[in-house]
């Protein structure tokens, strides 16, 4: 029974992003070897759904490769992320449109539902972008502890059980936490004049 | 704000701080990793767990059916003299406990890092309650939790009373406290001059336990704690004596991760994360703690403070009473979210029946279902049912309904009961449940599961397919995925 990784050798960031700008294909094969892994568990904690995994992994790729050149990331891996991510979330979307999804994210969503509508139909006027500012701003002001919690649960979508067994600390603990970063967040939205 | 506009506003979380994540990350996964022996040692350990599993699946299940006060644990018994007077202060179930209400498992429990062992122990104090305590009594009975997880093997516990010497984190630490630690860990810690112990609060008082030595329930009137939840281990103790750290606790030969990674790390503290190091004094390691939790939380490291009900309302008072053990039946506790949730249990099996309050508002929430003297006189016992199958399948495993075992490697077997109550009806459901993983790739794993409802009104015994049992007693309990290929995703 093989329960760890097979180690392999991999090319550090720097070499693989030089691929990508030589527009050398190898990029993704490298790309692959290195992060596929913790891409695929960034899209599975969100769409829930092995197929739908693979299919965002691809788009990651086809991502990262139209953004590098002219984007010279620093850190690859949270490049890739919010590549995934985004592509993730595209899914998460339009599947739940089709009613047909259970993910971790949902979870994580129903968490904060004190400040969300459900009424997804309906016009946005929010600029995200900006609430992506004011998100961050309130992220960077957390300790470093709570940033973790706070970026592995809304960011991530991952479970509170996989939190707690890294912070090493219960499940309980993580959803206290979670409770007062929810409240605090809550606190800087309204503050910042959007309506909840 | 709406969720899609949540949605997009953190994925619009700037770069710098997505960056700064994935660099935490890696450092805790890899030190999460580090903590776990690699190659052929993993290997072995991982076997070894399974045969202790079957085994004690085996001597644990026969030993309750009968009724049988069965092997004390551990190291023995001590009373330390100066505390005589201290006593359990548990106040035993007038129910007992007829058959077998443990969940049963063949194999080990299955994680999401796709590990089949225990989980590595921690040497990191946990945020929460951090104090300076000594071992007042260890009790000689070993018991189970309420409300254990289904995805992990029922766990047996020892429990020791504490007296706190010192707090180092929280507020309203009580002088006494009980502490609950898993068996397979369990020495007599009260050799030891003091323990640095990191835990959580798991109940407050009136906590009820199963005692199997005893087989019956008891409540606690002390505040219970334990590592955290889930995952506990060893770990998360120091002790000390003659002021210095004493890393024979650490030896415990039962406890094989903990021996290797201790030897290890503190033969190479230049590789270790450990608070604390050969030689390392009482003061150097509290300091050590400390500066810890200031280093997540930017020195304003704020613990959480230890529960008491001192409920000022009537509903929360009415609530308290109502779950009070014993006069109204068996409940468990569990925090959530800043409320207390009870569960009511019959016959050591779950209800659905829940009653919440709200710690900070003492609002108080009952669930629909109610349970009422009336349906507990004609409730069969599902646990005297749980250990007829019990039998059955340590006599020979079941074979799954729905996956086809060859090529494939039994992660785990569990079997577990419930109460329903449906439209006026009371029935109890036992569950089967199959994790098998793809021979030489854990990522794939495979689930399954069959269940069998008994109709208490009719006095039927049926195996049910899944969509039936949905459509009686809803989705408690019942699985709704696919069955066949699934991933549980490493981190």
């Amino acid at each position: 029974m093989e329960l760890q990784t097979k180690e392999t050798a991999t090319m550090n960031d720097e070499q693989i992003i030089d691929l990508y700008w030589q527009r050398n294909e190898q990029a993704i094969k490298e790309t692959d070897i290195k992060y596929k892994r913790f891409l695929l568990s960034v899209a599975y904690n969100i769409v829930h759904d092995t197929c739908d995994s693979e299919e965002c992994l691809n788009d990651t790729y086809i991502g990262a490769w139209n953004s590098i050149p002219p984007a010279r990331p620093t850190l690859l891996q949270a490049f890739l992320a919010t590549i995934m991510r985004r592509t993730a979330i595209d899914f998460y979307k339009s599947r739940k449109r089709q009613k047909r999804i259970a993910s971790e994210l949902t979870v994580s969503l129903s968490e904060v539902e004190d400040f969300i509508a459900d009424d997804n139909d309906m016009y946005s006027e929010t600029d995200t972008k900006e609430l992506g500012r004011v998100i961050s701003d309130f992220v960077r002001s957390l300790s470093n502890r709570r940033m973790y919690i706070f970026m592995s649960r809304y960011y991530f979508a991952r479970p509170i059980k996989d939190i707690s067994k890294l912070l090493n600390c219960s499940e309980s603990t993580v959803n206290k936490e979670i409770a007062a970063i929810k409240r605090d967040l809550k606190e800087k939205l309204q503050k910042e004049g959007y309506s909840i | 704000m709406k969720e899609n506009e949540f949605l997009d506003g953190v994925s619009n979380i700037e770069p710098d701080v997505v960056e700064r994540f994935i660099s935490m990350d890696n450092k805790l996964q890899k030190k999460a990793n580090k903590q776990k022996p690699k190659g052929i040692w993993l290997r072995f350990v991982a076997i070894a767990a399974c045969l202790v599993l079957i085994l004690s699946a085996a001597i644990v299940v026969p030993m309750l059916i009968e009724d049988d006060p069965g092997i004390i644990p551990g190291t023995g018994t001590t009373e330390t003299p100066d505390h005589t007077h201290i006593i359990f202060d548990a106040t035993v179930s007038p129910e007992k406990l007829n058959g077998n209400s443990l969940e049963f498992i063949v194999g080990s429990s299955v994680s999401i890092s796709g590990s089949a062992d225990s989980a590595p122990p921690e040497f990191e104090f946990s945020t929460g309650i951090a104090v300076k305590a000594k071992v007042v009594k260890n009790h000689p009975d070993k018991y189970y939790k309420l409300d254990v997880s289904s995805e992990y093997r029922p766990t047996a516990y020892r429990l020791i009373q504490m007296e706190t010497m010192e707090v180092i984190s929280g507020e309203n630490v009580p002088q006494y406290f009980l502490y609950l630690i898993p068996e397979y860990v369990y020495v007599d810690m009260s050799v030891y001059d003091s323990l640095l112990i990191s835990m959580d609060q798991i109940g407050v008082e009136n906590y009820v336990l199963k005692n199997a030595t005893q087989n019956r329930m008891e409540s606690f009137e002390l505040p219970m704690f334990a590592d955290y939840q889930d995952n506990p281990e060893l770990g998360n103790i120091i002790a000390f004596s003659n002021g210095i750290f004493d890393e024979s606790l650490w030896q415990n030969k039962s406890w094989l991760y903990g021996y290797q990674f201790a030897i290890h790390y503190l033969d190479n503290p230049e590789y270790s994360d450990l608070v604390v190091s050969r030689g390392d004094s009482e003061r150097t390691v509290i300091s050590a703690i400390k500066d810890q939790y200031d280093w997540w939380c930017g020195g304003n490291y704020q613990p959480w403070s230890v529960t008491t009900l001192n409920f000022t309302t009537k509903a929360a008072k009415d609530a308290l009473e109502y779950v009070k053990p014993f006069t109204n039946g068996v409940f468990s506790q569990i925090y959530q979210h800043g409320k207390l949730i009870f569960r009511r249990y019959i016959n050591g099996c779950q209800t659905e029946e829940t009653i919440t309050i709200d710690l900070l508002t003492e609002e108080v929430t009952y669930s629909e279902v109610r349970y009422t003297k009336e349906d507990m006189a004609q409730m069969e016992n599902i646990s005297a049912h749980l250990s007829e199958k019990a039998s059955e399948y340590a006599e020979q495993l079941p074979i799954p309904p729905h996956t086809d075992p060859n090529g494939k490697e039994l992660l785990c077997l569990n079997l577990y009961a419930w109460y329903v109550k449906a439209d006026g009806k009371l029935y109890g459901v036992i569950k089967t449940a199959w994790r098998y993983q793809e021979k030489d790739d854990w990522y794939i794993q495979y689930y399954d599961d069959s269940y069998i409802l008994y109709d208490m009104t009719a006095g039927t015994a049926t195996d049910i397919s899944r969509d039936d049992l949905l459509n009686i007693v809803g989705t408690r309990n019942v699985y709704r995925g696919e069955y066949g290929i699934r991933i549980d995703m490493p981190m």
